[in-house]
């Protein structure tokens, strides 16, 4: 267990040390992901304010599907992005967290290399 | 930022592009919109961006930009404050280009808020000035009148100085007033008491009359020297009767 800890946090340390794009994967209200529980937590947190975010302004604006999302906050930039693999009845969803502040439109094709892997 | 400028702005920043929408707010006012909804429909959008804005701010977070992609466009919303710009457009692919051009145009409208708020303070700071200006800078008649009588020698001096001076020679520095300086308090003084006013000097009152003494209307102005202190017309005079002389002692 302690060996398996040891991994992730050197995963995530890596990641933050070389800004490099944590990737996740949520669906059906679960998320997972390699840098650790609290990094996995904190991408599933955000991915729920921008799905809500996503939903609410969406609705106002007649724009129902969401394909992806992606927010600059101070230094960090978190991003999602459905995938279109994902059976429409139960969908998944591909994210991810970069300490840095990345290309909206680079974070996005990212993530959608990542779905395509 | 006149108002024809920002509209000119982001009128052009509408026409860029795949750009189909733009609205402008400051928290829940809005300020430009040129977007294919009804004014109620923009009303709930704006409603909503301030609702999630609080929300981030309950949170403590710094959101910047965020955009959000729809089947039937691409939302990108870039935030300073309580400014917030909204572009649709149609090109998921812009998303940068119209984020970074709108954090631009946020930037310089932040900047000409602040030119005119500095503008305002530099009007207020003129007006002030104005006011000081039109006050009198030189002391009234009367006041020069009350400083005479308050401090005699330093105002003769001075005003000797000044006609000393011919306005057409070049200016020279002059020598300042120098003032007696206060003696220094002694240590652990002892209560004096004050002595009685000096209406008449002891010399003069040799020279006076008993009769004029008797009176009890002395002429101390005439008599004083033009060298001894004169009682200066604020202070008040001496209200102590004259002093008695005996019956005994007065000529028959």
């Amino acid at each position: 267990m302690s060996e398996s800890s040891a991994t992730i946090n050197e995963t995530l340390r890596e990641a933050l040390e070389q800004q490099k794009l944590r990737y996740f994967r949520a669906s059906r209200g679960s998320a997972k992901g390699k840098t650790g529980t609290a990094d996995t937590e904190k991408f599933a947190e955000s991915l729920m304010v921008l799905q809500e975010c996503a939903l609410l302004l969406g609705e106002k604006m007649e724009m129902n599907a969401v394909s992806y999302a992606v927010v600059h906050e101070a230094n960090e930039t978190t991003a999602f992005c459905f995938d279109p693999n994902s059976h429409p009845q139960n969908p998944e969803v591909v994210g991810g967290i970069v300490n840095k502040k990345m290309a909206m439109r680079e974070v996005v094709s990212s993530l959608r290399d990542y779905i395509n892997q | 930022m006149t108002p024809l400028v920002l509209s000119s702005t982001l009128s052009a920043l509408r026409k860029a592009g795949s750009v189909f929408g733009v609205i402008f707010t400051r928290e829940n006012e809005v300020q430009f919109t040129d977007a294919p909804f009804t004014p109620q429909r923009i009303e709930e959008i704006v409603a909503t961006l301030d609702d999630i804005a609080f929300y981030f701010q309950k949170q403590e977070r710094t959101i910047e930009k965020m955009s959000f992609g729809y089947d039937g466009g691409n939302l990108t919303i870039v935030m300073d404050g309580l400014l917030r710009l909204v572009v649709l457009h149609s090109n998921a692919d812009e998303v940068d280009f119209v984020a970074r051009a709108g954090r631009a145009f946020l930037k310089d409208f932040q900047m000409s808020q602040f030119a005119r708020h500095m503008g305002a303070g530099n009007m207020f700071e003129r007006a002030r000035e104005k006011m000081e200006a039109n006050e009198p800078a030189q002391p009234t008649p009367e006041e020069i009148a009350e400083q005479a009588a308050l401090r005699p020698a330093t105002q003769r001096v001075a005003v000797k100085a000044e006609q000393a001076v011919d306005p057409t020679s070049p200016i020279t520095p002059q020598p300042r007033i120098a003032e007696a300086p206060a003696p220094a308090p002694e240590e652990n003084p002892a209560p004096v008491p004050a002595p009685p006013p000096l209406v008449t000097p002891p010399a003069v009152a040799e020279q006076r009359t008993e009769e004029e003494a008797i009176s009890g209307a002395p002429e101390v102005r005439k008599s004083v020297p033009a060298t001894a202190p004169v009682l200066a017309a604020v202070q008040p005079e001496s209200t102590l009767p004259p002093p008695r002389v005996p019956v005994s002692r007065r000529d028959p």
